[in-house]
Formats: C-alpha cells, sequence, structure tokens
C-alpha cells in the first residue's frame, strides 16, 4: 500500500531533447490510475521510470514518501506486467511465477503457498506445469499478472497489459485486472493508449501528450469538460467536434460559413464565459451526441453536407461538413435517417452541453 | 514459403524453371558428393587398384581382381618374390592372370604334402609380412601386426623391455621392423640375434597359406634371365645348350648336376647363387667336408678354440637342417661348397621343398604316367612338376572370399586407427584441446557479447568494428606475431598456446551479439524487478534462450580445434603435444595412398557424427536468425 510521488520528472535520451517535460504526479495509495494518451507520448516512459528500469534525468520519484530515485527495480518494491507478457519461456508457469520469489530467496514452503494462492485466484492452477508456449494469449497475460501478484508489491504497474489480445478477450480480462484491483486494493498504475480501457478502469486518469500531463481526473470529468482541445479529442470515440468561430459584440457565434448561432437568455453561465472573448475567435467544443440531426428546417442553425453514415445498430453515426469543419453527430436508435451522400442537413446544436476553448492555448475557458 | 504458388506450377515455364533448378541442384549435389564418394571408396584399395577411379572398389564386386589384391598383399607388394615363387613373369600385380581352378584331388594332394613333411621355417618366407619399405608407400600387413603383438606381448607391451632384451632402441612398436628375409641368396644367413629367434618361433606357428615356398626354380630361371649371354633369347640358349625348351620358365634346376652344356649354369648356380642350405653332399660323400674340417683346422682342440665349441672329434661335426643360420658351421660350410678341389661338383645335390614335393607325389602316384592320366598332364617325369602355388592361393581365396574382402576393406583403417592409438598422446591430446577450445569459446564469446549487446559500452562502436577488422585478416597473417607472443610468454608446448588464441571469435561475438539484441528487452527488465542477479539474467535468460546459436559457436569451435593443423603444428613443436591432426599429416607423408584416404575418412569422423546428432539445433541456428 503506498502513494506515489513524481516531482518534476525529465527524461532525455538525447540530450536537451526531452521526452518527458517536467512532470509533477501524485497518485494516492489503493488508487487505480491510468495513464493515457498517443503513442510516443511517453507513457511507457513515465511508467519504466517508475519502475526503475529506465533511469530519470532530471527530478525525483517517491513511493510511500521514500525517494526511490537511484533504487534499482528490485528494491522499489513494484512488480510490472507487460505488453509482450515477458513470461521466462524456459520455465514452467510455476517457476515463471515463483521466480521473484525464488531470487528474494524465501521459504520454500511460503513460495508455495504463496504460488498456490496467485493461481487460484488467477484460475492457473491447472496450468502450472505448461511452458509459456504452450499457453494462449490470455493465460500468458494471466501467468504476467500471477507473476506480479505473487509477491504483493506495494505497486502494481501495468505497461498496455492488453494490447496484445483480442478484442473480446481484452474486455475479458479487463474486467479482470478491475476485479483484482478491488480485491487487493493496491496502488496501480496503468499504461494504454486504448480511452476505452483508461476510462472503464480508472479512477483516476492522466492524459499525457508529447511529454506533458493535459489533465488528470476522473473519467466523467475527462469526458464532460476536457481541459483542453486535445483531451476532448483524444478522449471519446468518436472524440469532440471542435467548431472554430468568431464572437460578435452581440455574442454571438459566427461560423466561417457565415451562419451565425446565438445563445439564449437561460445560457448566461455561457455568456459570462464569453464575456472577455468579444469579436474574438473561439473554438467551440461539441460531443457529437449534442448535435442532432433533421431534414426539416424548423428551428434548425446550421447546414451542412453529408459525407459519410456510419450505422453501428445501437447508433449511427453521421459525418458531414459545414465548410471546411468535419462534424460527427451521434444518434441513438436503430433508425437511419434516409439522407442520401451529398444532401444537405440540418444540424441542431445543444449549446447548454458545449464546451468553449482559446483559440491560442486551446484551454478550456471554464476551467 | 514456397516460390510459386500451387496454381503457378501448372504453367509450363515454371515447370521448365524448375527442372532447371532442380537439375542445377542435383548436379551441385554430385560434383560435391562424387570425390568424397571417390576418396572414400579409396581408402579401401592398396597399391593395384589405387588408380581406378570408381565409386565401388573392384574386388568387392571381382574375385579375379580379390585374387589379385590377395597377391599383393601375401607378396607384399614385391613382384619379383611372385615371379621367383611362381616362376612366371608378369610385371605388375594387376597383370597376373586367373589359373584354372585346380581338381580336388589335387588340392587334397597339397594339403596331405604340407601336413606330412615337416618343412621348417627356412624353407618358406613369410607372406603378408611388410618389412621396411620405401617412404610414400607404407603398409601394415596381417603378419607384421601379428608378429608385433606377438613381441608386445612378449614384452608385456613395454618398449623398454623390448630394448633391454633386445638391444635394439626403438620408438615405438610401430617401428618394429625387421630386414626382409633373403633366404635363397648365397650371400644371406639368418641373423644370430634374439629378435630373429624370436621371429622364426613365430614363422613356425603360421598358417599354411601364408607361406611363400622357396622355388629353386624360379630362381634358377631368373639367374639364367639374367645373364648377358642369353639376353632373354630361348631360341640362343636352346641353340649354346643343345636343348629345346619353349621359354626360360620352362627349364627346372635338376637335383644333380646334368649332363650336357648346362652344367656349367647348374654349377656356377649353385656355387655362387644358391644359398647353402639348399645344397646337400650326397649319400656317402659326407666325409669331404670332414676332410675340409681337417685340413683347415689340423685338430679338433684348434676348432673348439676358434668355434668355442666342445667337439670331441671330426666325426662329431655333423650338418643340420640348421646351415641358413649364421654360425661357424655354415660359414666353414659355405667355404668347403666354394672351393672345388674339396667339393666336386658330382658330389653334391639339392634338397628343396620342391623335391620334396616330387618326392611325395612319386611316392603316391609310383609311375608319371599315373599322375597324367589323373591329372590329365603329359609330364615325362615327377621332377618336371612345379608347386601348385599360384592354384592353391586362387582356391585360397575363392573359399576365403568374404573374409579376405573384409580384411582388405578394413585394412587401411586398421593401420591407421592402430597407428592413432599407438603413437604418442595424439587423441587425448585431441580430446583435451577440442574440449576446452569448445568450453572456453562458449564463455568467452557469450561474456563479449552479453555485455555489447545489454550494456552501452562507451565507444562500444569502435569495439565492434576491432571485432569486425579481426574477421578480416586471415589467420595465417596473424600466425607469426602469435607465435612470438606465446614465445615470450612461455606457452609454447602447452594446452594454452593451443586454447587462448582462439577463445575469443569475432565472428562469435558478431553473431551472439545479434542473438542477445533480438531477445525481447522485457525478459531482462522482468528479471531485474524480480530481482535476479546480472550472472542469473545471463545464464538463465540469455544464454538458455541462445541454444542453437551457441551450438552453432560450439561446432565453430570444435572444428577449428579438430581441423587444426597449422597453429598445432608451430606452436607445439614437441612431439607429446602432437594432436591427431599433426600426426595423421605425419602419417600421410610416408604411407600408402589407400591410407592417406582412410585417414581422411577417419579424421571427418568425429565432425560428421557432430553433425549427425546436432543438425537440428545447427539448423535451428542458422536458418532461423535469418528468417527472422
Amino acid at each position: 500500500m503506498a502513494s506515489i510521488n513524481l516531482k518534476e520528472i525529465v527524461k532525455c535520451y538525447v540530450k536537451d531533447v526531452r521526452v518527458i517535460k517536467n512532470i509533477n504526479l501524485k497518485i494516492d495509495d489503493g488508487e487505480f490510475a491510468v495513464i493515457v494518451g498517443p503513442s510516443g507520448c511517453g507513457k511507457s516512459t513515465l511508467l519504466r521510470m517508475v519502475a526503475g528500469i529506465e533511469e530519470v534525468t532530471e527530478g525525483n520519484i517517491f513511493i510511500d514518501n521514500e525517494n526511490v530515485t537511484t533504487l534499482a527495480p528490485k528494491d522499489r518494491n513494484i512488480s510490472m506486467v507487460f505488453q509482450n507478457y515477458a513470461l521466462y519461456p524456459q520455465m514452467t508457469v510455476h517457476e515463471n511465477i515463483s521466480f521473484g520469489l525464488k531470487m528474494r530467496r524465501d521459504k520454500k514452503s511460503i513460495i508455495d503457498k504463496k504460488v498456490k494462492w496467485a493461481a487460484e485466484k488467477l484460475e492457473l492452477t491447472d496450468l502450472l506445469g505448461r511452458r509459456p508456449k504452450e499457453l494462449s494469449g490470455g493465460q500468458k497475460q494471466r501467468v504476467a499478472l500471477g507473476r506480479a501478484i505473487v509477491r504483493e508489491p506495494k505497486v502494481f504497474l501495468f505497461d498496455e497489459p492488453l494490447s496484445n489480445l483480442d478484442a473480446k478477450l481484452r474486455v475479458q480480462m479487463r474486467s479482470e485486472i478491475k476485479k483484482l484491483h478491488e480485491e487487493l486494493r493496491t496502488t496501480m498504475i496503468y499504461v494504454t493508449h486504448d480511452q476505452v480501457e483508461a476510462m472503464t478502469l480508472g479512477s483516476k486518469i492522466i492524459v499525457l501528450n508529447e511529454g506533458v500531463i493535459h489533465q488528470v481526473d476522473t473519467p466523467l470529468n475527462l469526458y464532460r469538460s476536457p481541459a483542453d482541445t486535445f483531451v476532448g479529442k483524444f478522449i471519446g470515440n468518436p472524440g469532440i467536434n471542435l467548431i472554430t468561430c468568431d464572437i460578435d459584440k452581440n455574442f454571438e457565434m459566427i461560423f466561417e460559413t457565415g451562419e451565425k448561432l446565438s445563445f439564449s437568455s437561460e445560457q448566461q453561465f455561457q455568456i459570462d464565459l464569453l464575456k472577455k472573448y468579444n469579436n474574438n475567435k473561439i473554438i467551440l467544443g461539441i460531443r457529437p451526441e449534442f448535435v442532432s440531426i433533421t431534414k426539416n428546417k424548423n428551428g434548425a442553425f446550421l447546414e451542412g453536407r453529408l459525407k459519410l453514415i456510419e450505422p453501428l445498430g445501437n447508433e449511427t453515426l453521421y459525418h458531414s461538413k459545414i465548410g471546411d469543419t468535419e462534424i460527427i453527430s451521434r444518434e441513438h436508435g436503430g433508425e437511419v435517417i434516409d439522407n442520401g451522400i451529398g444532401d444537405k442537413v440540418q444540424f441542431s446544436l445543444d449549446l447548454n452541453n458545449a464546451c468553449f476553448f482559446d483559440f491560442d492555448s486551446k484551454k478550456n475557458l471554464s476551467l | 514459403m514456397s516460390l510459386f504458388l500451387k496454381s503457378e506450377r501448372k504453367d509450363f515455364k515454371v515447370r521448365i524453371f524448375l527442372a532447371a533448378i532442380y537439375t542445377l541442384l542435383t548436379v551441385g549435389a554430385i560434383t560435391m558428393i562424387y570425390p568424397f564418394l571417390l576418396m572414400f571408396s579409396g581408402s579401401f584399395k592398396g597399391k593395384l587398384d589405387a588408380f581406378d577411379f570408381d565409386v565401388v572398389p573392384k574386388f568387392f564386386l571381382d574375385d579375379d581382381t580379390l585374387y589379385r589384391r590377395y597377391l599383393e598383399h601375401k607378396y607384399s607388394e614385391k613382384i619379383q618374390e611372385y615371379q621367383v615363387a611362381n616362376n612366371e613373369f608378369v610385371r605388375i600385380f594387376k597383370s597376373i592372370e586367373t589359373p584354372e581352378y585346380p581338381k580336388t584331388e589335387l588340392i587334397d594332394d597339397w594339403n596331405e604334402f604340407q601336413i606330412n613333411n615337416l618343412i621348417t621355417p627356412e624353407n618358406y618366407h613369410l607372406g603378408n609380412m611388410f618389412y621396411t619399405p620405401g617412404a610414400g608407400n607404407r603398409i601394415t600387413t596381417k603378419n607384421t601386426r601379428q608378429f608385433r603383438n606377438y613381441i608386445r606381448d612378449l614384452c608385456n607391451n613395454d618398449p623398454e623391455t623390448f630394448r633391454e632384451y633386445f638391444n635394439i632402441p626403438i620408438l615405438d612398436w610401430y617401428f618394429l621392423e625387421l630386414n626382409p628375409e633373403r633366404l635363397l641368396d648365397k650371400n644371406y644367413q639368418i641373423p644370430k640375434n634374439k629378435l630373429s629367434e624370436e621371429f622364426y618361433r613365430f614363422k613356425a606357428q603360421i598358417p599354411f597359406n601364408d607361406r611363400i615356398y622357396l622355388s629353386l626354380d624360379g630362381e634358377y630361371v631368373r639367374y639364367l634371365k639374367a645373364l648377358e649371354l642369353y639376353n632373354l633369347d630361348i631360341t640362343l640358349f636352346n641353340e649354346i645348350n643343345n636343348t629345346a625348351f619353349d621359354s626360360f620358365h620352362d627349364i627346372i634346376l635338376e637335383k644333380s648336376v646334368p649332363s650336357g652344356n648346362i652344367s656349367k649354369h647348374w654349377g656356377e648356380f649353385v656355387r655362387s647363387e644358391l644359398n647353402a642350405q639348399f645344397i646337400v653332399l650326397k649319400m656317402g660323400k659326407e666325409y669331404l667336408f670332414t676332410d675340409y674340417l681337417i685340413q683347415k683346422f689340423q685338430t679338433i682342440s684348434a676348432l673348439n678354440n676358434t668355434w668355442g665349441s666342445r667337439f670331441n672329434s671330426f666325426d662329431e661335426i655333423k650338418l643340420s637342417n640348421s646351415l641358413a643360420h649364421e654360425s661357424y658351421l655354415s660359414i666353414e660350410y659355405i667355404n668347403f661348397i666354394n672351393d672345388n678341389s674339396f667339393c666336386p661338383i658330382n658330389s653334391i645335390e639339392i634338397k628343396s621343398p620342391e623335391f620334396l614335393w616330387r618326392n611325395f607325389l612319386e611316392l603316391k602316384y609310383t609311375h608319371i604316367s599315373n599322375y597324367n592320366s589323373h591329372f590329365n598332364k603329359d609330364y615325362i617325369s615327377f621332377s618336371r612338376i612345379p608347386m601348385p602355388i599360384k592354384q592353391m592361393d586362387y582356391v585360397y581365396v575363392l573359399k576365403n572370399k568374404n573374409r579376405l574382402r573384409w580384411d582388405l576393406a578394413i585394412h587401411n583403417y586398421k593401420m591407421v586407427i592402430e597407428y592413432l592409438s599407438l603413437f604418442g598422446d595424439g587423441l587425448s591430446n585431441t580430446i583435451i584441446y577440442c574440449f576446452f577450445a569448445v568450453l572456453t569459446a562458449l564463455i568467452v564469446n557469450p561474456l563479449a557479447a552479453y555485455a555489447l549487446s545489454r550494456y552501452n559500452l562507451p565507444n562500444q562502436y569502435k569495439i565492434l568494428l576491432f571485432f569486425v577488422a579481426t574477421m578480416t585478416f586471415p589467420p595465417m597473417v596473424t600466425m607469426i606475431p602469435n607465435y612470438l607472443l606465446l614465445k615470450d610468454i612461455g606457452f609454447l608446448n602447452t594446452f594454452f598456446a593451443l586454447i587462448i588464441p582462439g577463445m575469443a571469435n569475432g565472428y562469435g561475438i558478431f553473431l551472439l551479439k545479434g542473438f542477445f539484441d533480438s531477445l525481447p528487452r522485457e525478459l531482462y527488465e522482468a528479471a531485474d524487478i524480480d530481482a535476479a542477479s546480472e550472472f542469473h539474467k545471463f545464464w538463465h535468460i540469455a544464454m538458455s534462450l541462445s541454444k542453437p546459436i551457441l551450438a552453432v559457436i560450439a561446432l565453430g569451435a570444435f572444428n577449428a580445434a579438430y581441423s587444426n593443423f597449422m597453429f598445432a603444428v608451430v606452436l607445439c613443436p614437441d612431439e607429446k603435444m602432437w594432436t591427431m591432426m599433426v600426426w595423421l599429416v605425419q602419417m600421410q607423408s610416408w604411407s600408402a595412398r589407400g591410407v592417406v584416404m582412410a585417414s581422411l575418412i577417419v579424421s571427418a569422423i568425429p565432425t560428421f557424427l557432430v553433425f549427425i546428432f546436432a543438425q537440428n539445433i545447427i539448423l535451428r541456428g542458422i536458418v532461423l536468425p535469418v528468417e527472422k
């Protein structure tokens, strides 16, 4: 049980080229923190620095208030699960799970007890005599989990553990990991590029891009009020619609097509927000489910052309273009609006659920 | 992955292409294997068929060739010996013609003759016995080997005992040799020493078919043919001697001096060419020798003084069968025979195995007509009948075909293996050398490669470049500096000199580094987190996952060590440190062609076995990294 504190962490592989740029992060005891970001954003590097298998260029890492920055991985009392499982191919499942204990010179009786416990927890009891190549992907990852939990470390680190599994297995393993966390209540850091995984697993999500933390928040907050356009685009599938517009002195939004959109009197909050952006450019961010598409032009405000229809069964995605800006709208229900590609359609935007971003800094105005 | 899809293979052009590829591969395979097969077949051959380039040696299939090879071995590759013994003129063993298969009665007669007549070892040479040979064609035949073993057993396999007992300095059993016997020669006497005594004891127990009975007829004919007077012209001979021979080989040596012109040759041959053991005084003429001795020594005590003997009177001195052996008696007997005044030509006659054979036949058939009708021949007297040596050899060969084939086939191999086991420590040196070469290669190379693969060493690139540089120099270039270095350290003639220079191998390190690099980094990291030591990571992860590549490294190290000749002989000039290869090259310089081939095959066996048993692992090591 431990909290993790990262202070001013910087990582350079080549001198003066910062991959991780001054990161400060605190993860509380027992928390399930998910680091999410596109590939190459430095999330794995960050995790590996916590694990100790990557050196820290600047800054300090504290686990349970102990500075572990210069400690070897084995002395940090952590365990890690890798994307490619990293099971020792020549050892059996039992040997794989017990390897870390053996290296720490635990007694044989204790080792056997712990291995038995871990195997039962992960339903590996029947597989203990097999070698990794005789296992399926899911089984391999369970063995890797077993190897991690058997040592009962302070912190679990997961480096994209589900990426090598097929979609169905991924969902199943996801819930198993979640269950595991609920049972063990150990601090976990989980790295993934998959925002669905991040949203479903984490109690705290850290969105990372280009070595910088964009937002640290709960899944719902992240979705509802992204800190900037990057988070908005990254979280949610499809991401948030971003529409650049000008604000005139009447707080009307003027789109590039020349169409105008004004707030109703109930939307005073938004008007207050936009006050200082009078005569300035802003970015309007709106989730696809708050964009509705209609055929009739009653009360609808924007006109665009339909480019693509994606019927997904329970919902349908409509890709349209307003000027040069692409807008996706999500309609629930199985019914597909019978519009041909290239037809003109009308949109209505639910501005109560919209976000507004600064045009230059891309930051959310409400935060 | 196949080059063509199944559907494409039906296309005519593709078929032609595939056919061309398979033809090329087949031709390649044949050109690779054919020379090897020739070498393999050559390893079974002797002098006679060494230059027949066939994949299956002829004597495996053909009885006549087997017969010739048998004769070649029996007469120890000496055609003259064959010519005399068989009274037949052939230039080489290869052109000996196969005789007719004799009648059963003849075989029985010959066996009966050999069993019933106690023919002393002085009357035959030993066949299958290879005496001091010339350089470049040494072989070791059956009886040479047996005699060597006989002496070894006698000396409890201790060369020191041998040196003391026989007073002959030999280096090794392999060099235990005798001078060839020339029992027909006037000037030859069996030396009076212990080794010769042992040889005669050994010779007496040898089976009949290894005996080469001395044919006086053959020797006489050889003598006559060598005379300048006739110049090999039988008509001239007939003219001068008033005879009617069809060829020189029809001439026989009469038992006592014949009448007519030919008596001159008989006398000259017997007196000056023939060994004294075949000459006896006629019945009732024995006193002539006693007279000679009295004339020479006057008193018996004078003779006793000179001879160191204890005769009471001259009458006690009897001529025995031991005249072929070196003794005072035999020397005086030779002098006596040379002296015409004491020993007139008509007082002597000849005895030899031939005459024993003729006597035997005469006793059995009483009259020549009986014999002639029995065997369908037309001899005018028993004294014309030669010994059926050639036929009997043929019978022997046909009766023992398979055993002889096997003996001849393994003959060269036997010699190589015997040589290696008798000589020095070649075998154990090679085993020790190979073992440590493989062991050190498996320790040093992986350690170096591991360090290069796991740690980002400063100047790593330069280190790698250095390794590549070592691969660009052929080993010959570094031999002299290597030698000088090892000499200065004082490692010459030790295993260190052999093993240390080959411990690290640039190619091996490169190969291993590549393989270690290809192992997933996460394995090491997982081990780091599991608190595994560096050695543990090296041994249980890097090494245990690189078994195929390690097998390749081990094989390379083994091959290099095993086939190392130049370095081995330069760095370890002391015979005690010679490896098998050095011994084999040494052997090849003086042994026969077939033996050289056999030694090559023998030396190829270990690598071949290694390949057979390790081929799976090696293929995984060579093919897989490439496929990755």
